[in-house]
């Protein structure tokens, strides 16, 4: 298919993915008109549009040399700010919480975490893309595609977990904020203004406690701490996994927020 | 010759937005390939019904691939 070359008919249509071709890498983009952005993740606000068969067979591709003619054209707003995250550690509710009040200042970053064992029964009943052995290049995870297939799924599970917690904490700087997930929602309105240099009026506030009584990946449901439940879903095997892969550096990350919040206070 | 002039029909919608809104306006995916199938004629370009439902199906099965 032809690709486009006019920036100018990019106009509200989103990039939806990149690809290669013959070693050049490409975009594919998603027509999504006036609709705002405000499903809890990306994918399903391209599933729906996607939905509709126009959308479907009529899709701009370019070279991806066309993001940064198009950001000459058309300057977009600087990112405020970016959520790293474990997952399943509430980063979707900061997300949606955020996004209520449309705050991006500055282009801070958190790092969220969860107690490792919670993060790894929740993975093992549902796992997302990067959780799935194979899924995702196993370099990536310092393992090799051999290893991924013949480990135990706990084990998989806690390397790949290990591997961004390391990550994390190799790229710790003063633009970072560590955040455990035990210290949402109240950690939103507590901790991030300061960090992101903002200001929340007293409506502002009351939206984002309205928007933290949701669950955050589906809004129509009340949210509901599901901590016990998690701990009772520790296996043995996910014990042991745990604690020799991860928790080491679950602690240290521990330690490192522990150290910056007294810096903060001193 | 007829998938070329899908393609080109393609192209041909992606730089008219009048032709993109009437195109998204129908959801139902019977009408909308009828609708693409004569929108395409009116354009001099020739393609049919089956060839429309195949393109649809070839870009389903492509975005399930894995993402970069």
């Amino acid at each position: 298919m032809g690709m486009t070359t006019d920036v100018r008919q990019l106009s509200k249509w989103t990039p939806l993915r990149l690809y290669w071709q013959e070693s050049s890498a490409f975009v594919d983009w998603c027509y999504v008109g006036e609709q705002r952005l405000t499903d809890p993740f990306y994918d399903q606000t391209v599933e729906r549009s996607l939905r509709n068969p126009c959308n479907l067979l009529f899709r701009h591709q370019t070279p991806i040399e066309t993001l940064g003619q198009l950001q000459e054209a058309e300057p977009c707003l600087p990112p405020r700010g970016f959520i790293f995250h474990t997952s399943r550690c509430g980063s979707t509710l900061i997300s949606q919480m955020l996004a209520s009040l449309r705050a991006f200042p500055g282009v801070p970053r958190i790092f969220l975490y969860r107690e490792p064992a919670e993060v790894m029964v929740s993975q093992l009943r549902r796992r997302g893309a990067h959780m799935i052995p194979g899924a995702i290049e196993p370099a990536l995870f310092d393992m090799d595609m051999a290893d991924v297939f013949r480990m135990p799924q706990e084990e998989y599970v806690a390397r790949v977990l290990a591997k961004i917690c390391g990550e994390a904490l190799r790229h710790l700087d003063d633009e970072a904020l560590l955040l455990n997930y035990r210290q949402l929602p109240e950690a939103v309105w507590s901790a991030l203004p300061g960090f992101f240099g903002v200001d929340y009026a007293e409506p502002d506030l009351e939206r984002m406690r309205r928007a933290s009584r949701l669950d955050a990946k589906n809004p129509s449901l009340a949210f509901a701490d599901d901590t016990a439940e998690k701990a009772r879903g520790v296996t043995d095997a996910v014990r042991r996994a745990c604690e020799q892969l991860v928790e080491p550096l679950y602690q240290k990350l521990e330690a490192a927020r522990t150290a910056r919040r007294h810096r903060r206070s001193a | 010759m007829s998938l070329e002039d899908l393609e080109q029909f393609q192209q041909i919608v992606l730089r008219d937005a009048s032709l993109q809104a009437a195109l998204r306006e129908t959801a139902d995916r019977e009408a909308f390939i009828e609708l693409t199938v004569r929108l395409g004629r009116e354009s001099g370009c020739v393609f049919t019904h089956e060839e429309v439902a195949q393109a649809l199906r070839a870009r389903r099965r492509a975005l399930l691939e894995r993402w970069v």
